[in-house]
């Protein structure tokens, strides 16, 4: 995803003044990146539409409302984006997320250093895999899917999550070891 | 970098491209039209804001305008039909004179005083053709000779609206003219006729 917020800063403000051609860049620029961020942190099309949704009308119904202070026009999306997932995952849309400390069988598994993945089949993995992130808390749920599945730098997911880079390295990392656990806690490993 | 950290990132890579790649393009044409209709009804409402604002002006400069009375620099120019002359040099006997002036109730008027000159040389020949002023008369309002109206009066109530009238007149019935000021108020008077009270 590139980051544009100058150019940002132009189209929302065209768009403020009724430029549809400046509203259907940036829902061109920032849909997918939208979009796979609400599928992959809710696990539920009809979710991440919604998420999507949110996201683009209240950047129609109050563009006014966007602080270029407080950061760019895509931290801001996926900021109403999360709010609106937040809200969706709090009823019915997500899995309950496992409890965030990794039980005392999952840990022994980790230690061993063995390598568990080379027993399952790849489809199993990527199921479990899934499963494995939406059940993840929040706050690791989204370093996962904003640096390891849709591939943004760590300044870039920090802008998103408006945390500092190193706060973004330290989940990952703990989201990553969680995310092994989970694997061997779900029974994925024969 | 283990192996299994490396299986675990291939496998989320793997996971990412599985994913959808964009939002369903129904939800596109859904915001697009959703920004038309949000824009459509915004142009709508500042049309309707500035047409209010203008309906406001002109109704605000209507009521200022209605409650704000021209004020004429100097006194209005006789009329054709109602020359005017002061009523001291109202000659005896002279009709179709109006004499109007607008009296001080305080100190003794002359212009009354040629008013009351003028009602007894009018009704010494049986016809006043003379207006005289009262003392609701404003000489800086125009007067509209359309506002008149002939009323038949007891002479007693001439004196109510400040119209000197002596005993005699007073026990009679008189035809009058009277001119009204825009809001009704009588300016000026004329005796046309008196006849007896009770016949």
């Amino acid at each position: 995803m590139a980051d544009r917020p100058s150019e940002d800063r132009e189209l929302l403000r065209q768009l403020a003044k009724g430029n549809e051609a400046a509203f259907t860049s940036l829902y061109e620029r920032y849909q997918g990146p939208l979009y796979r961020f609400a599928w992959h942190m809710s696990g539920n099309p009809a979710c991440a539409e919604e998420a999507t949704q949110e996201a683009f009308l209240r950047l129609i119904g109050n563009p006014r409302k966007y602080d270029p202070d407080k950061g760019s026009v895509a931290g801001y999306l996926f900021g109403i984006a999360r709010n609106v997932l937040r809200r969706q995952i709090g009823q019915d849309c997500a899995e309950l997320p496992l409890s965030d400390e990794p039980t005392a069988e999952e840990s022994a598994y980790l230690q061993e250093e063995c390598d568990l993945l080379d027993r399952i089949d790849r489809r199993e993995l990527l199921d479990c895999l899934r499963r494995s992130v939406l059940a993840l808390p929040e706050a690791y749920r989204e370093v996962v899917v904003l640096c390891d599945l849709q591939e943004l730098s760590y300044p870039e997911a920090a802008a998103m999550l408006e945390c500092r880079p190193g706060t973004v390295a330290s989940r990952l990392h703990r989201a990553r070891n969680l995310l092994k656990a989970r694997l061997v806690g779900m029974g994925c490993v024969r | 970098m283990n192996s299994f950290d490396e299986r675990l990132s291939q496998g989320l890579r793997e996971l990412a491209a599985r994913a959808p790649q964009a939002a369903p393009p129904e939800l596109g044409n859904a915001l697009q039209q959703a920004f038309r209709r949000h824009h459509r009804r915004r142009r709508w409402s500042r049309r309707g804001t500035a047409l209010a604002v203008c309906l406001l002006l002109c109704l605000a400069f209507l009521l200022v305008g209605k409650h704000e009375q021209p004020v004429p620099v100097a006194k209005p120019a006789p009329r054709e039909n109602f020359p005017v002359r002061s009523p001291g040099t109202a000659k005896p006997g002279e009709k179709d004179q109006m004499v109007l002036a607008a009296p001080s109730p305080r100190r003794k008027n002359p212009r009354l005083a040629g008013g009351k000159r003028a009602l007894s040389q009018g009704l010494d020949s049986g016809l006043a053709n003379s207006f005289v002023a009262l003392p609701s008369f404003d000489p800086s309002l125009p007067l509209d000779p359309s506002q008149m109206v002939r009323l038949v009066l007891p002479g007693s109530a001439l004196r109510l609206v400040g119209y000197p009238v002596n005993e005699e007149l007073a026990g009679r019935r008189v035809v009058t003219d009277v001119l009204l000021a825009p809001d009704g108020t009588p300016y000026a008077l004329r005796l046309v006729s008196a006849r007896s009270l009770h016949p």
